[in-house]
């Protein structure tokens, strides 16, 4: 099982956790950081510590590209084989909570990414489909 | 095959789409409701939430009802939603190879009563529920498919 650690600048990470846990149920293998708040102060040890412990592949999940809690993760990822995606939204953390064993971890993230990225609509501007699907 | 009937009230929504649909390996989502089924309002924001592996398919309950009986839905994994408890019934009482049905979300109003999580009943869907487990379908009440869940016995 995969380990998932979401980080933000304040709280978005915990927030995200939990809107996530509202849709899929809980999950054990989910945690998150929200860095820069009173009680992480030293969160890139906490995440290596959460990496070094967790029984299988870890992909870290952060805010912002270019942010610092991204850049500070950075140097983490490539020494622990961990896999660093930034830019978190709730497709993202929802399509990686649906684990596929018969893909390749990179492969999984990258169809993770590919419906977090369609999952971006301007929906006002949809126009109409010309034809219902049938059986 | 029949993967999964819910009933629930947001019909497709987060965690249909992202919780359920995966964990039944659905390939198509026939939401069976009369008024949906000729409202395009309605099913233009429920399209938005096809979710890209599925088919979503719209049928009142008696189309819907009549398409599982002619056997051509038979070659899908098909996930069944339906807004309320007298639609699951009708459903159900149409298509007797229903054998399970997920609650589900089903709204508050007035003159309700909770019969479990997310689950409000008017005396009349308590009935519904009542013959349905006469007639040997199993309910389920669950909001999310780990979640531990809890069957309502008659």
């Amino acid at each position: 099982m995969k380990t998932i650690i979401l980080l933000s600048h304040g709280e978005l990470a915990k927030g995200m956790a939990d809107t996530a846990q509202m849709i899929m149920g809980k999950q054990k293998n989910l945690y998150a950081i929200s860095a820069y708040t009173e009680e992480n102060v030293n969160f890139p040890a906490m995440v290596k510590k959460l990496i070094q412990s967790s029984p299988g592949e870890t992909v870290l999940v952060t805010d912002l590209m270019g942010g610092s809690v991204n850049n500070q993760m950075i140097e983490l990822a490539a020494q622990t084989g961990a896999h660093l995606i930034s830019g978190m939204n709730l497709t993202l953390v929802l399509s990686l909570l649906n684990d596929d064993p018969s893909l390749s971890t990179s492969q999984w993230i990258e169809l993770a990414l590919s419906d977090a990225k369609n999952g971006i609509v301007y929906c006002s501007r949809l126009s109409q489909p010309v034809q219902d699907d049938d059986f | 095959m029949i993967k999964l009937v819910r009933v629930d009230y947001r019909l497709l929504h987060g965690q249909v789409v992202f919780a359920w649909t995966n964990f039944v390996g659905a390939d198509c989502i026939l939401i069976a409701c009369d008024e949906v089924a000729q409202n395009e309002n309605r099913k233009s924001a429920l399209r938005l939430a096809r979710p890209a592996s599925c088919k979503l398919v719209f049928k009142s309950v008696a189309q819907a009802v009549q398409a599982i009986n002619s056997g051509v839905t038979d070659k899908y994994k098909l996930l069944i939603l339906v807004e309320t408890i007298g639609d699951a019934r009708k459903l159900c009482e149409g298509c007797p190879s229903i054998r399970t049905v997920n609650l589900g979300l089903s709204k508050q109003r007035e003159g309700t009563r909770e019969i479990g999580k997310a689950v409000y009943a008017t005396p009349q869907e308590e009935e519904d529920l009542k013959a349905l487990s006469q007639s040997g379908v199993v309910l389920e009440i669950k909001q999310a498919p780990n979640d531990k869940g809890e069957k309502l016995g008659d």
